[in-house]
């Protein structure tokens, strides 16, 4: 039970406070992209999720063995990017001889729920809060949960925000800066706001 | 011989770059900040003092640049879905003698950057434009090429960080200029706010000049044209009144 709630508790501290597009700005070109089309979203949404809780259960490991050498923070990006590549060499290699129609549909943008901000970043965050294997997965999913919020959000706002109603020059993705930053201000209020010290 | 076909067009493949015209495009036609927004993390939540936004344009000229012209020797036999890693790796690698550097130079704010530091080994103009822009011209133009397309990183993350900086603290690059300050600016939301606002004037800007430009080329144009016109238009009538003096001469 207490596994189930630390799991819990760090799923929802990463879907609201830590919110990969809201709070922490991770993957926003690739959000921009996804938003576009549902299809994207799901594709996007499903990838991204698979990648970041798999890598996170590796990175745990990889942790506890080198949190405690004085160079890790240096080659912690290398490291997790090797993690990361060999969980989607893997798993591509494994839709391709079983599965090959999905793997012509997804070859195109695959890459691009892999190798983004928000999947090193969500495994960089983990590290900074280090905590136990369950809390290391909820926070991955956690993270890919706020993502997909996020991403569905801007798919909503997408029609509006390039109507002729926008001034030409703002129209696309300057007002949906503006629009994610308004919904970034309506997040903070879940975790509160001192304009003193952020 | 039907797949040597369809592979003939992917071989040929070659970028329409043309060095005079498209030289500027990373400056601002095709800014990664304000224009296409491809790489924004860095400028919205961690370049809000004037100094983080000089250390985060540094690690990401280094990081960016060695990678890209590096990465340009992998043969284009290799597929794309695993050149990839290749991308990622090699970005990760030079980020070690960059970070380090940095730190050397700028201790403290290297630490207060934080995770932005190793995300720019993720950013777009590695992933993307390396496919779609830079591996498609020759060596020496793609090398002006991102040489441009980093310095309107740059300049952008630089300004920003120095306005916020402006804004937030009442200071710049730590002297201080007056005592008003608006600290909101200084979170994520302020960040993402600006940038959009930054973006859309940059661009009203950016179409206001071209329309100009394309208005006074016109103009100069139809101005050639005229001349060419009036031109034609007496030459006519001195040849038409040649005819008419030769058949008097005639009779």
């Amino acid at each position: 039970m207490d596994k189930l709630l630390l799991f819990i508790n760090a799923a929802m501290l990463a879907m609201f406070v830590e919110n990969a597009i809201f709070s922490r700005a991770l993957g926003t070109s690739v959000a921009f992209y996804a938003s576009r089309k549902k299809e994207s979203i799901f594709g996007l949404g499903v990838g991204i999720t698979y990648v970041i809780v798999i890598s996170s259960c590796i990175t745990y490991f990889i942790d506890g063995w080198l949190a405690e050498w004085q160079y890790f923070y240096v080659v912690m990006p290398l490291i997790y990017t090797v993690v990361v590549s060999i969980v989607y060499t893997g798993s591509l290699l494994i839709i391709w001889r079983f599965m090959p129609k999905i793997f012509r549909n997804i070859k195109k943008y695959v890459h691009l729920s892999v190798f983004n901000a928000a999947v090193l970043g969500a495994l960089f965050l983990n590290t900074t809060y280090h905590g136990d294997f369950f809390s290391y997965m909820g926070f991955g999913v956690g993270i890919a949960a706020g993502f997909f919020i996020a991403v569905f959000f801007l798919h909503i706002a997408n029609d509006r925000l390039n109507s002729p109603l926008i001034p030409e020059a703002f129209r696309g993705m300057p007002i949906m800066m503006v629009f994610i930053g308004i919904m970034s201000l309506a997040f903070y209020a879940l975790t509160g706001y001192n304009t003193g010290a952020i | 011989m039907a797949q040597a076909k369809q592979m003939k067009p992917l071989k040929t493949r070659k970028s329409n770059f043309k060095f005079t015209r498209d030289l500027f495009d990373g400056l601002a036609k095709q800014n990664v900040v304000l224009m296409t927004g491809i790489v924004n993390a860095p400028v919205i939540i961690a370049a809000t003092t004037f100094k983080k936004g000089v250390v985060i344009a540094i690690a990401f000229a280094l990081i960016s640049f060695l990678t890209i012209v590096t990465c340009s020797f992998i043969p284009k036999k290799i597929v794309y879905t695993l050149r990839v890693i290749i991308y990622a790796v090699v970005g990760s690698v030079y980020y070690i003698p960059t970070v380090l550097l940095l730190e050397q130079m700028f201790p403290l704010t290297v630490e207060l950057i934080g995770i932005y530091m190793p995300l720019i080994i993720t950013n777009a103009l590695i992933f993307s434009k390396t496919e779609s822009r830079f591996y498609l011209e020759n060596r020496l133009k793609m090398i002006v090429d991102v040489l441009f397309f980093i310095a309107g990183f740059s300049v952008i993350c630089v300004l920003t960080g120095g306005f916020r900086e402006v804004i937030c603290f009442g200071t710049l690059a730590g002297i201080k200029l007056f005592d008003f300050s608006i600290a909101a600016f200084e979170s994520p939301f302020g960040g993402f706010i600006l940038v959009g606002i930054m973006a859309g004037t940059f661009r009203a800007l950016y179409n206001y000049l071209r329309n100009r430009r394309i208005k006074q080329n016109a103009a100069q144009h139809n101005a050639e044209a005229v001349k060419v016109y009036r031109k034609a238009s007496s030459q006519n009538k001195k040849d038409a009144g040649t005819p008419a003096l030769q058949s008097g001469n005639e009779k």
